[in-house]
């Protein structure tokens, strides 16, 4: 209970912080230019426009949860707000719970906000019709059809943003606990970082080596995230049953956030203050 | 503060929890690598070995690289686009070549780049030489996109209009008419798909297959009205361009066979095949009671039947064109053919120039061919029995700013100019005359060249194409001399 009212108090807080609206206000200006991309076909301007806005999405919702989860505990220390949290009958880890999911929270729905902006823009973009130039002379607005692509565009953008919002919450866990030992900017750059490092793994072949293999486990599998062929392209031929996918890296993110927020709630607990 | 107790169960929940997500990543990690494969391009997988290809890619390699690496290479192939097409409404054609085939690289699913990028190659460049290069680099897109009709129909468009080469374009329609669509909703490709995979079918010569594909077309065409589809669309069952391309096809089948048939002096056949187009006319305007053309062509047919019920036979003779030309060097890098055939108005005689072994040298490589080789053709009309064409190479053809050397070379020490009159490249009422095959077709032995590896079936027979051609070999002294010389003239 203790921890709902922390994260709820929390949320209010960081709505109120004007470089949080700034950042969502730049996403909207981003998403409405995709607009201007009304001289393409229907189909590149739903592939430019999907994967454009998936990626400001990203970007500015990692910007959204760092800059939150890094400031949710230095900033109770600073204002020694704190002291009389903690006078009250709330236990540590409550404190630090709530103050993790509250960050959470705000970065769900400053996401939500952008999303909602995204799924109305392609509800427009899905009222041209998805043909190529020789159906085009012949088709003709319907309903029907529109509402068929609308709820296809729905099912493929909400897909997206489940996976991509789980994503920015183990980065919300990793600022928060990080929040614990390190200076805010500096705290920001090693998130950062470490969101970069999570995304390169695959790649980087950290799983191959025994030496590299701890720490291919120990951090974030960012690059699990990485979905979004599947929804600018649908029709690609992927081997997958996406929301299953889906459901798994959104459960992945969870017990992985859970690591990083349990282990700092652990340090919280015995830390001086 | 947590006691001791908590704090182990703590730490054992969170040692659960760590285990629970290192193996959920393991069992995510099939479906990560199907992301990862599905997003590669098959180049990189060692499909694509030409040396062209390799030195355009290899430029490539950083960009293909970093997106890989972020996780965002659709976003930057998207943003790529945005600026290639910025390019191309701004008239600089020449960075696109390379920045498709970048995007491409990046994103191997980018249907429209591929569909527009073959485009440039093919048609915007007006540089004859890059036009297998825009057909290699659909087939690429196709490789990348199996499973959807989009490019494969593009592909086939690109023999059909462009090389002519109808029997890879039925092969690439073929494929198309197979294939799912890129749209929600949209399960199989749409019915122009059949319809352009018909008159391929066509064009090659195959009557008895096109006659087939008709059929089907139809019997797809009523099934999807049934379905309760509005009729008369390119995409939708369009049923009415069915059942129309189904008649006609058949009808001039028997047309040409019946002339044929005369020419062998066989009555009893060719009044067997005006029968059938009288029945055929019969069916038709059973259904469409007093259409005007049907009932012009019932006419045409009754009174065939009439003559040949009546012992009159009347046996065309095969037609030699009888080709005739001049070649003459007007200026510097400028050829002017010019000459006369016997066919009908209207129709075109393929005039082609090239390097004397352009197929040999071309494939040394991309930049070999784009340094050395030469290539240009023209399908010219014919008016009044006479043709006459310049075959200008001292300009760019698209005035783009390049030197003509670029597009043209002529770096080989012997060039030939070749004219064809193929009837596979006519209008439909000059086949009417010589033949889908050219059955009706005839020339000095030099001069007409028959084909069975291209021929074709009409009725169950086959008959092997056709077709007209003569060769002329030039020296390169001869192309770029100053002064005006006739170069070559038939005796």
């Amino acid at each position: 209970m203790n921890t709902w009212v922390i994260a709820r108090n929390t949320f209010g807080d960081s709505l109120r912080k004007r470089v949080l609206l700034i950042f969502l206000l730049l996403a909207f200006v981003m998403l409405t230019l995709a607009l201007l991309l009304n001289y393409f076909t229907a189909r590149e301007q739903s592939t430019i426009f999907k994967s454009t806005q998936l990626t400001i999405i990203l970007i500015f919702g990692a910007l959204i949860s760092i800059t939150t989860a890094v400031y949710l505990i230095p900033t109770e220390m600073e204002r020694r707000t704190i002291y009389s949290v903690l006078a009250k009958p709330v236990q540590r880890w409550e404190f630090f719970l709530g103050k993790f999911l509250g960050g959470a929270m705000t970065v769900a729905f400053m996401v939500g906000l952008m999303s909602v902006a995204l799924i109305l823009v392609l509800f427009v973009l899905a009222a041209k019709p998805q043909t190529s130039a020789i159906e085009t002379t012949a088709a003709a607005f319907k309903m029907n059809e529109w509402l068929a692509r609308c709820q296809h565009e729905f099912l493929l953008v909400l897909r997206a943003i489940i996976v991509l919002y789980f994503q920015l919450f183990i980065i919300t866990a990793i600022a928060t606990t990080l929040s614990l030992f390190l200076a805010p900017t500096v705290n920001f750059a090693v998130t950062a970082l470490i969101w970069i490092v999570g995304s390169f793994q695959s790649f980087l072949g950290l799983s191959e080596g025994i030496l590299t293999r701890p720490l291919y486990y120990a951090l974030p599998h960012f690059h699990d995230f990485n979905i979004m062929g599947s929804i600018v392209h649908p029709f690609a031929g992927f081997q997958v049953n996406h929301w299953a996918y889906a459901a798994g890296v959104s459960l992945y993110a969870v017990a992985y956030a859970l690591v990083i927020v349990l282990a700092g709630a652990a340090v919280f607990d015995r830390r001086e203050v | 503060m947590l006691t001791n107790a908590q704090r182990r169960l703590l730490f054992i929940f969170l040692a659960v929890c760590f285990i629970g997500s290192a193996a959920l990543s393991e069992v995510l990690r099939p479906g990560h690598q199907e992301y990862l494969r599905a997003a590669r391009p098959e180049a990189d997988a060692g499909v694509r070995e030409k040396e062209a290809e390799k030195s355009v890619l290899a430029k490539t390699s950083f960009q293909a690289l970093i997106p890989t690496l972020l996780g965002v290479r659709e976003v930057l192939a998207s943003l790529m686009w945005v600026r290639a097409d910025d390019y191309f409404h701004r008239g600089e054609y020449r960075p696109i070549l390379k920045m498709v085939r970048q995007i491409t690289a990046i994103d191997p699913h980018q249907l429209d780049v591929y569909a527009t990028g073959a485009w440039h190659m093919a048609y915007n460049f007006m540089d004859k030489r890059l036009i297998e290069d825009g057909i290699q680099f659909l087939e690429e897109g196709c490789r990348n996109n199996d499973s959807v009709y989009d490019l494969y129909f593009e592909l086939g468009y690109m023999h059909y209009d462009k090389t002519k080469d109808y029997r890879q374009a039925v092969n690439a329609y073929r494929e198309s008419s197979t294939r799912g669509t890129s749209l929600p909703g949209h399960k199989f490709a749409p019915a122009y798909v059949r319809h352009q995979l018909a008159h391929a079918v066509e064009k090659m010569g195959d009557i008895d297959a096109a006659l087939e594909q008709w059929r089907t077309n139809l019997k797809l065409a009523k099934d999807t009205e049934d379905l309760g589809l509005k009729p008369g669309q390119a995409a939708g069952p369009n049923t009415m361009a069915a059942r129309h391309n189904l008649y006609i096809t058949e009808r001039r089948m028997n047309e040409r066979l019946a002339a044929s048939a005369e020419r062998a002096k066989d009555a009893a056949e060719a009044h067997r095949l005006w029968q059938k187009n009288l029945t055929l006319a019969d069916e038709w305007l059973k259904e469409f009671p007093g259409h005007p053309d049907v009932s012009k062509d019932r006419q045409v047919a009754a009174n065939q039947v009439s003559r040949l019920s009546a012992g009159k036979l009347v046996p065309l003779d095969q037609t030699d064109p009888k080709i005739r030309f001049t070649i003459t060097r007007i200026a510097p890098r400028k050829l002017q053919v010019e000459g006369s055939i016997d066919v009908l108005n209207l129709a075109r005689i393929w005039v082609q120039f090239q390097d004397k072994d352009y197929l040999t040298r071309k494939a040394r490589g991309f930049d070999f061919k784009m340094n050395e080789c030469t290539l240009e053709w023209e399908n010219v009309q014919i008016r009044q029995g006479k043709f006459k064409h310049v075959i200008d190479l001292d300009r760019d053809p698209a005035d783009m700013g390049r030197q003509p050397s670029e597009i043209y070379p002529l770096k080989a020490d012997e060039f030939e100019v070749v004219f064809t009159f193929n009837p596979r490249l006519q209008a439909a009422f000059i086949q009417d005359r010589y033949g889908w095959n050219g059955e009706g077709l005839t020339a000095a032995p030099e001069l007409l060249k028959v084909d069975a590896s291209r021929g074709a079936r009409m009725e169950g027979k086959e008959y092997p194409l056709r077709y007209v051609e003569k060769v002329v070999v030039l020296k390169r002294d001869d192309i770029l001399g100053k002064e005006k010389k006739v170069l070559y003239k038939s005796e």
